[in-house]
């Protein structure tokens, strides 16, 4: 019975973390087909905006939260202004951001390991304390975080479904053509949803790390997970890449209890390459017949 | 079951099924050998998405597709090829990166025969199909230009082309002279009609240009929403009013009655 | 096409010959042992440029045929004692296996799924190995791990280069045998690229669909790309691992993984020697930041990125348009 608690608590913890996690890539593949592999520095960025707003500037921890998602703000208008803006639209455009947001990705550590240094540092997002109830053990910040991770995605959808801002991204996605001839300022739409991706990738690196630590190198296996979530939700769809994160952090915290720690994330693969061998754009994804 | 004479093509009670969505409704249609059939109908009508079945691109919800007598229902683009069975796209589809002459090699070679171990250059009898299709829709002057360069009219000539290369039985053309002018539908005709007068392919033809059609074409079949709407010969498109009423309208029904007539009297002369 | 391709074997022989009169230069230890080095990177790019640049195949999971081929000759040479020469099949087998696996994975895939894809089987073996911390071996107190976990291999011997050659000259025969798997490489992929395997491959990247209605068997050429990649991806794995003496996970590691990929960029993905002048590009950034070694990965990120912004056929595309300007006829007036 403690062993089923552990394991739900776990996933429902590392399910929030996840969808937390993927929406941002799923808002950016899903608006402009664009894979973003820069994801990871984005998180880290944020995780050490956090760092700086309470750590450096003295201000309160709750701060840290909204340090992030400015520094991710930072993160994705230095993305839009140097890669996004110039070959949007052009040639190759899918195949070109991939490598260039990993290029991004390798500038920001090495930035980070240069100028600030690999030491490592805790994360000032944290509550202390657990609740008890019986059987069930939750730290107070695993529920900080999924309620966190909850808003957020809760935010997100709101925004691209009932702002104007998300009508003009769901027109883009749509049909960038139709979108441009019927007056939609495409590069702006495209500038805003680079800098939201950003923000969402930001704070989730301060959720992320605040159970681990933080490192110049701490994006990179939550942008794999994240990569993993939404490939196996279907690229582009937000349900989908939540309904991904929970399945996802169900199977692995299981295989983890059950077949060890190394083997989450083997296991897991081997079950997301099985799933698209049935359904070739994941579960959720958008079945297109391409005839190039 | 036995037919005789048997039909090149025979499609039962085929369906594709999106969700709710029937882009294909229980289609029942033959095509016999050495005619030509023709597949109009507005935008939506399901043509395409025919083609897409017939060529194994797409698989069917529901039906079969005879071929020659054999069941080749659900078979893949490439073993339909293999026997005989070739088509042309709405959309220009060459491979842009090879030259006009390494295009059709490619298609001799993997489109004639299944290819179980592919040698390490072509081989003879692909190289002489090759140049003979580029002689027959005049590209020899194009022989070394890259696809990707080459122009509408020679883009098209050259899918055409590729599509012939491999001595089909069934050629399915979609939309084949969509946007040319006059002149360059009369240099795709005279191809087409070399084709069927002299090599004896069979053709399917959907087209937008009835002039060309019912010019073309020894019946004519009229789908809408997927389902067939009519199908009967080349004149008789303007006879039936809810053909006229859903695709034609009153000058397209004019433009029909004269190709049907140019045709027959291009056949009392000939 | 047939000229082009003789064109092709020429500059190869020519290459290879130029390369191989380097030594005589009296070139220092190290300045052969990096030309060595990427000597083998660019016969591993070369190979990878078959699947991504040719096929358009978008596999960015390739180093792990690398690993496979360069622990399998280590893993070998380790525990059976043979001599290297003998695992090098071995290696080009395990390369093979490996790319069969990404190729069954990937199959009913496109775009960036393939990358996700290939990425993360790349990152499972690493994780593997760096994971593998359980004790196989035991010398007095000190635990040895089977795969050697995040520190890898060494010591499981060499090509006797040393015995044959003298100990001086011993990097000579390291270098000379680079070489040949780079020739081999090279040979390999220009007779795959001028041979109907090649117009599969170029067919399915430029329109799938037409290439399937044409009587391509799509599946059939993945696999076949996938697996002439790996056999000899998989070789150069085996003998980078005999030349340099050890072999570790950091061969899957992001940096290293960008590193080629930008050499494949660079140079021009999809040419024959794309990823021969884009290896020599990135040795160069490589040297020059060899005293800001803090810098390096953002050197040759930069230089990816400008490259992918300005050039996008990388430098033989910029080589071409170059020649295509040149060569136009000019307007009179």
């Amino acid at each position: 019975m403690e062993l089923l608690t552990g394991i739900l608590t776990s996933t429902i913890a590392l399910g929030a973390i996840y969808a937390a996690s993927s929406v941002s890539l799923a808002l950016l593949w899903g608006s402009i087909s664009m894979l973003n592999l820069a994801h990871g520095a984005m998180i880290v960025i944020g995780a050490y905006g956090s760092v700086a707003v309470v750590t450096g500037l003295g201000l309160p921890w709750w701060t840290g939260l909204l340090g992030g998602m400015i520094a991710g703000a930072a993160g994705g208008l230095l993305l839009y202004v140097s890669q996004v803006r110039w070959i949007f639209g052009k040639a190759n455009f899918d195949l070109r951001i991939i490598i260039l947001t990993m290029a991004f990705s390798t500038i920001v550590v090495d930035l980070i390991n240069n100028l600030i240094g690999a030491k490592i540092l805790r994360q000032p997002f944290q509550v202390e304390g657990r609740f008890d109830l019986g059987a069930l053990s939750i730290g107070h910040q695993t529920l900080l975080v999924v309620c966190c991770s909850a808003l957020m995605v809760l935010l997100l959808q709101l925004v691209v479904h009932k702002t104007n801002l998300g009508r003009l991204i769901r027109a883009v996605s749509q049909d960038i053509t139709a979108a441009r001839l019927n007056g939609v300022p495409v590069q702006a739409v495209i500038f805003q949803v680079t800098v939201l991706a950003g923000i969402i990738s930001g704070a989730s690196g301060v959720l992320l790390t605040s159970s681990t630590t933080v490192y110049p190198g701490a994006g990179f296996d939550p942008l794999l997970k994240a990569l993993i979530v939404c490939v196996l939700g279907g690229l582009g769809s937000i349900p989908g890449a939540l309904a991904a994160s929970f399945a996802l952090a169900g199977l692995e915290t299981t295989v983890q209890y059950t077949l060890g720690v190394k083997w989450g994330f083997p296991v897991s693969l081997l079950v997301v390459v099985l799933v698209l061998v049935y359904r070739p754009t994941g579960l959720f994804g958008r079945q297109e017949l391409e005839r190039n | 079951m036995t037919h005789s004479p048997q039909h090149l093509l025979e499609v039962r009670g085929l369906t594709k099924a999106y969700g709710a969505m029937k882009a294909t409704n229980d289609l029942i249609f033959h095509v016999d050998r050495g005619e030509v059939l023709g597949i109009g109908g507005p935008n939506g009508a399901g043509k395409t998405t025919l083609f897409d079945l017939l060529s194994g691109v797409t698989p069917p919800t529901a039906g079969r597709i005879l071929f020659e007598g054999a069941d080749i229902t659900g078979l893949g683009a490439s073993a339909i090829c293999h026997l005989g069975i070739s088509r042309t796209f709405q959309l220009n589809a060459v491979f842009n990166s090879q030259t006009v002459a390494d295009n059709l090699k490619t298609c001799a070679y993997f489109g004639s025969e299944k290819r179980l171990v592919p040698g390490l250059s072509y081989d003879r009898r692909s190289e002489i199909r090759a140049a003979e299709v580029l002689d027959l829709t005049g590209l020899t002057d194009y022989a070394d230009v890259m696809a990707g360069a080459l122009p509408v009219l020679q883009l098209k000539l050259l899918m055409i082309g590729c599509a012939i290369v491999s001595h089909p039985k069934l050629l399915l053309l979609d939309e084949p002279v969509g946007g040319l002018n006059p002149a360059e539908i009369e240099t795709c005709a005279a191809v087409f009609r070399q084709l069927r007068d002299f090599h004896g392919t069979t053709i399917v033809v959907i087209e937008h240009v009835m002039s060309f059609m019912t010019a073309f074409a020894d019946r004519i079949m009229i789908l809408h929403h997927g389902a067939k709407l009519h199908e009967g010969a080349a004149g008789s498109l303007a006879d039936n009013p809810e053909v006229v009423d859903v695709f034609l309208g009153v000058s397209g029904a004019a433009d029909s009655r004269k190709g049907a007539q140019a045709e027959e009297v291009g056949n009392a002369t000939s | 096409m047939r000229s082009m391709k003789s064109r092709d074997l020429l500059i190869l022989l020519l290459f290879v010959g130029v390369l191989s009169l380097l030594p005589a230069l009296g070139l220092s230890r190290y300045v052969l042992g990096q030309i060595t080095l990427f000597i083998l990177w660019a016969a591993v790019v070369s190979q990878w440029n078959l699947v991504f640049g040719v096929a358009g195949i978008l596999s960015i999971g390739h180093m792990a045929l690398f690993a496979v081929g360069g622990y399998a000759t280590a893993l070998m040479g380790l525990y059976f004692g043979m001599s290297l020469w003998w695992t090098l099949p071995v290696a080009a087998l395990a390369g093979l296996l490996m790319s069969l696996v990404m190729a069954f994975a990937t199959f009913r895939l496109r775009g960036a799924y393939v990358v996700v894809v290939t990425l993360a089987i790349a990152m499972t073996v690493y994780q593997l190995l760096v994971t593998d911390v359980a004790c196989f071996r035991q010398t007095q107190s000190v635990c040895y791990s089977f795969s050697g976990g995040a520190r890898g291999l060494s010591r499981f011997g060499d090509f006797g280069f040393r015995e044959l050659l003298g100990y001086s000259s011993a990097p000579l025969g390291n270098f000379y045998l680079s070489l040949i798997m780079l020739a081999l490489s090279i040979l390999v992929a220009i007779m795959v690229v001028y041979s109907p395997y090649g117009q599969a491959f170029k067919a399915m990247r430029d329109n799938e669909v037409c290439a399937a209605s044409r009587g391509i068997e799509i599946r059939k050429y993945q696999a076949i790309v996938f697996a002439v990649s790996g056999v000899f991806t998989g070789l150069s794995g085996g003998v980078y691992a005999g030349v340099i003496g050890t072999f570790g996970p950091q061969v899957l590691e992001l940096p290293t993984l960008l590193f080629l990929l930008s050499m494949m960029v660079v140079g021009g993905r999809g040419t024959i020697w794309g990823p021969v002048v884009g290896t020599i590009v990135l040795a160069l950034i490589d040297e020059g930041f060899r005293d800001l070694a803090a810098w390096r990965n953002t050197a040759y990120a930069a230089v990816l990125s400008i490259i992918l912004l300005t050039l996008p056929e990388g430098l033989m595309g910029g080589f071409a348009s170059l020649r295509k300007w040149a060569l136009s006829p000019r307007k009179e007036g």
